[in-house]
């Protein structure tokens, strides 16, 4: 089961278990900003092939616009 | 929809996968690192002094840097209250007896236009910038 996690675990994980930004919004939103380091793998577009960016030995931190 | 992107990685096989739930637009009012796209409208947190005078609620005004207004933080670095930048009669008492309890805040994704026209409508010569927990993070100074 997927963890929720505020910016306060967010940053420790990012900073003492190496965990990787993904962020599942649509290209257009992702380029117009993101969060530093974040790789871009849009909810439309996931899958084996896509997810195969991400380093399955590091936690996974998934983000989109807000909580709604 | 990153619920759904997380279940969606559990079920691709990644084992250790979090949710930020309130994500970017906690991020950026947080004053964290982002990359823009050029041309993007200004925020607070682009033209904000991120280095302002500060204090703690105990300390004599004695001890405070002059010329500027002083920003009274607690241990946390949260915003308590506000001292003025002239406390030439008041130099032998604390801050907190002296300050502007609860200055008004706004986040660091505050558009800057908007908040500089409000600020003049207002004669306010300047805002704090604060995290969404109240964690200072810089001064907007008007002129």
């Amino acid at each position: 089961m997927p963890t929720p996690v505020d910016r306060t675990e967010v940053l420790r994980l990012l900073d003492e278990e190496g965990a990787q930004l993904a962020e599942a919004l649509p290209r257009g939103e992702y380029d117009e900003e993101h969060l530093e380091g974040a790789i871009h793998l849009p909810l439309k577009q996931l899958d084996a092939e896509t997810a195969a960016v991400l380093d399955r030995g590091r936690p996974v931190i998934v983000y989109c616009w807000d909580a709604l | 929809m990153s619920p759904r992107a997380a279940w969606r990685l559990e079920r691709l096989g990644f084992d250790r996968v979090y949710d930020y739930v309130f994500g970017k637009v906690d991020w950026i009012a947080a004053g964290l690192p982002t990359v823009r796209a050029p041309g993007g409208e200004p925020r607070a947190i682009d033209v904000a002094d991120r280095d302002p005078v500060t204090c703690s609620p105990g300390n004599q005004l004695r001890d405070v840097p002059v010329g500027q207004t002083a920003i009274v933080l607690n241990d946390e670095g949260i915003v308590l209250g506000r001292v003025r930048a002239d406390r030439s009669g008041e130099l032998d008492r604390i801050a907190e007896d002296v300050m502007e309890p609860g200055p008004a805040t706004v986040r660091a994704n505050e558009p800057l236009d908007p908040l500089l026209a409000r600020m003049e409508r207002r004669g306010v010569a300047e805002m704090v910038v604060t995290t969404p927990e109240g964690r200072l993070l810089g001064v907007v100074r008007r002129g």
